[in-house]
C-alpha cells in the first residue's frame, strides 16, 4: 500500500504541465523577442503570431483570405499594363502592314521603347519588392535561426542545431549580397539588352541577352543546390554528434537509486518535451512569417509574369515584328526576380522543417 | 563583397559592350578576325583579373563571426535546458521528501534540495529541512535519494544541525 501511494505521489509530481516548462524555456531562448519582432507583412496579414503550432491552420486560412482579397486589385493593375501593351502591339501591327521599306525599323523602335516604358514602371517596383522581401527574410532570419538552434540544443540536438544555423545564415548572407550586388543589376542589364535587341532588330545582342539570363538562372540554381548539399551533409554529420551518452549515465544511476533515476529521467523527458513543443512552435512561426513576407511579391510579380507571358503569346499571333519576344523576355525578367525571392524562402523553409523534424537522442 | 562583385560585373559588361561596338564598326575582312581575337583576350582579362584582389579577409571574418554566433546559440539552448532540468529535479526531490515526511506523520518539512552536476545528469546533493532530525526520514533520504547524512541539515529550533 505504501509503495503504491509513493508511486502515485511520484507520478503526480512528474506529471507537470508541459506548458509551464515550455513557457520558461521559451523565455530563456528568446521566443518572446522573436514573437514581437515578426515582419510588418506578417503583422498586417496575421495580426499577431505566437510560437504555437496549433495556430498554424488558422493562420494559414488568414493568409489565404488575404491573398483572395488582394488578388483582384493586382490582376487589375496587370491587366491595365497588358491593355496598354496590346494597344501598342495593335498600332505597331497596323503601321507595319501599311508602311513602306524604311518605316518598319522606326515602327519597331517606337513600339519597343513604348513597351519598355510601360514595363519599366512595373519592373522598378518589383525590384524594390524583391529586395525588401529578401532583406526582411534576412533580418527576421537573424532572430529566428538562433532561436530555433537554441530550441534544438535544449532538446538534445545541439550539433544539428548549430549546423542548421550556420548553413542557413551563411547562404542567406551570400544570397542577399549576390542578389543586390550582382543579380538585380544583371536583370536590369537583361531588360536593357532585350529592349535594345527588339528596338534595333539586331542579332548582335543575342549573346549578351542569353549570357545575362544564363548567369542569373545558373547563379540562383547553383546557390540553392550548394545550400541543399551543404545543409544535408553538415546536418547528417552533426546529428551523429548529438550523442546519447547522457542516457547511459542515467541508466547507471537508475540501477543504483531507482527513485533518483525516475526523477532524473522524468525531468529530462519533460525538458525534451517542452523543447520539442517549442521547436514546433518556432518552426510554425517561422514558416508563417516567411509565407507572409513572400505573399506580396509572389502575388504581384507572379500575376504580372503570367499576364506578360499571355500577352507575348498574343503578340506572336499578331505578327508584330519580334515584339512578342520582347514581352516574353520582360516576363522572364519578372520570373527571375520571383526566383530570387523564392531562393531565400526555400532556404528558410528547409531550415525550419529540418528543425521541427529533428529527433532528440535523449 | 557586394562592391567587388558589382565592379567585376560592370567591368565585364563594359568590356563586352566595347567589343560589340568595335566588331560592329569593323568591316568584314582579315582585320575583323584579328579584332575578334583581341576582343576575346580582353574579355578573358576582364573576367579573370579581379580574382587577384578578391576580398577573402572579409569572407574569413564573416565565417568567424558566424561560428561565434552559432556556438552562442547552442550554448544558450543547452544551458537553459540544464538549468530547467536542475530546477525540476530539485523541486521533485523536495516534493518526494515532503511526501515521505507526511507519510511518517512528521510536520511540513519546508524542504530545499540542492542538485549537483555529475557524469551527465543532475543528482540531489544536499538537503535542508525545516524540522527537527528524524531518523526514519534520514534513513529514507539516504537510501532512496543517495544524500549522505552529513549533507542533510535539520532545524531543531536552535539553528541548523
Amino acid at each position: 500500500m505504501r509503495y503504491i501511494l509513493i508511486f502515485v505521489l511520484l507520478a503526480a509530481a512528474l506529471m507537470l504541465p508541459a506548458s509551464a516548462e515550455e513557457a520558461e524555456l521559451g523565455g530563456a531562448l528568446g521566443v518572446d523577442e522573436l514573437e514581437s519582432a515578426i515582419p510588418d507583412d506578417a503583422a498586417e496579414i496575421y495580426g499577431s503570431l505566437s510560437a504555437d503550432s496549433d495556430e498554424f491552420g488558422a493562420k494559414l486560412d488568414s493568409l489565404l483570405a488575404w491573398l483572395g482579397e488582394n488578388s483582384l486589385p493586382v490582376l487589375r493593375d496587370a491587366l491595365k499594363s497588358a491593355a496598354a501593351i496590346v494597344t501598342i502591339l495593335l498600332l505597331a501591327s497596323a503601321a507595319l502592314s501599311v508602311s513602306e521599306r524604311e518605316a518598319p525599323a522606326f515602327v519597331r523602335l517606337g513600339a519597343a521603347l513604348g513597351i519598355a516604358a510601360i514595363a519599366a514602371g512595373d519592373f522598378s517596383s518589383f525590384i524594390g519588392l524583391g529586395e525588401r522581401a529578401l532583406s526582411a527574410m534576412s533580418d527576421f532570419g537573424a532572430l529566428l535561426l538562433p532561436c530555433m538552434a537554441a530550441a534544438m540544443a535544449a532538446g538534445g540536438c545541439a550539433a544539428s542545431g548549430s549546423a542548421m544555423y550556420a548553413a542557413t545564415a551563411l547562404f542567406l548572407d551570400i544570397l542577399l549580397a549576390v542578389a543586390s550586388g550582382l543579380l538585380m543589376p544583371l536583370i536590369k542589364v537583361y531588360i536593357a539588352a532585350v529592349t535594345a535587341r527588339a528596338a534595333l532588330d539586331t542579332p548582335a545582342l543575342n549573346t549578351a541577352v542569353a549570357f545575362s539570363k544564363w548567369l542569373c538562372v545558373a547563379s540562383m540554381t547553383l546557390l540553392v543546390m550548394a545550400f541543399t548539399a551543404y545543409f544535408s551533409f553538415t546536418g547528417a554529420i552533426a546529428s551523429g554528434g548529438d550523442a546519447a551518452t547522457a542516457r547511459l549515465a542515467r541508466t547507471a544511476i537508475a540501477a543504483a537509486l531507482p527513485v533518483v533515476g525516475r526523477i532524473v529521467s522524468g525531468a529530462a523527458g519533460t525538458v525534451v518535451a517542452g523543447a520539442s513543443m517549442l521547436k514546433s512552435g518556432v518552426g510554425a512561426l517561422g514558416l508563417l512569417a516567411v509565407l507572409a513576407v513572400c505573399a506580396t511579391p509572389f502575388l504581384a510579380i507572379g500575376v504580372h509574369y503570367l499576364v506578360y507571358k499571355a500577352v507575348a503569346v498574343l503578340a506572336e499571333g499578331l505578327d508584330s515584328g519580334g515584339l512578342g519576344k520582347l514581352i516574353d523576355s520582360i516576363g522572364t525578367a519578372f520570373g527571375m526576380v520571383l526566383g530570387l525571392v523564392g531562393c531565400g524562402a526555400i532556404m528558410l523553409f528547409l531550415a525550419m522543417v529540418s528543425g521541427m523534424k529533428a529527433v532528440s537522442p535523449v | 563583397m557586394t562592391d567587388f562583385l558589382r565592379e567585376w560585373v560592370m567591368g565585364v559588361a563594359a568590356a563586352a559592350l566595347m567589343c560589340t561596338a568595335a566588331m560592329a564598326m569593323t568591316p568584314k575582312s582579315r582585320v575583323r578576325g584579328v579584332l575578334r581575337m583581341c576582343c576575346a583576350a580582353a574579355l578573358c582579362c576582364a573576367l579573370l583579373a579581379p580574382l587577384s584582389s578578391a576580398p577573402l579577409d572579409a569572407y574569413a571574418d564573416s565565417l568567424a563571426r558566424l561560428r561565434e554566433a552559432q556556438l552562442s546559440a547552442a550554448e544558450t539552448g543547452t544551458d537553459s535546458a540544464e538549468r530547467l532540468e536542475r530546477t525540476i529535479i530539485e523541486s521533485e526531490c523536495a516534493a518526494y521528501i515532503s511526501d515521505k515526511g507526511a507519510q511518517l506523520g512528521l510536520p511540513d518539512a519546508g524542504v530545499r534540495v540542492l542538485a549537483k552536476w555529475g557524469d551527465g545528469y543532475w543528482y540531489p546533493y544536499e538537503v535542508w529541512l525545516d524540522i527537527p532530525k528524524s531518523d526514519e526520514l534520514m534513513i529514507s533520504i539516504e537510501g532512496e535519494l543517495g544524500v549522505p547524512r552529513e549533507r542533510m541539515h535539520w532545524n531543531d529550533g536552535e539553528g541548523e544541525t
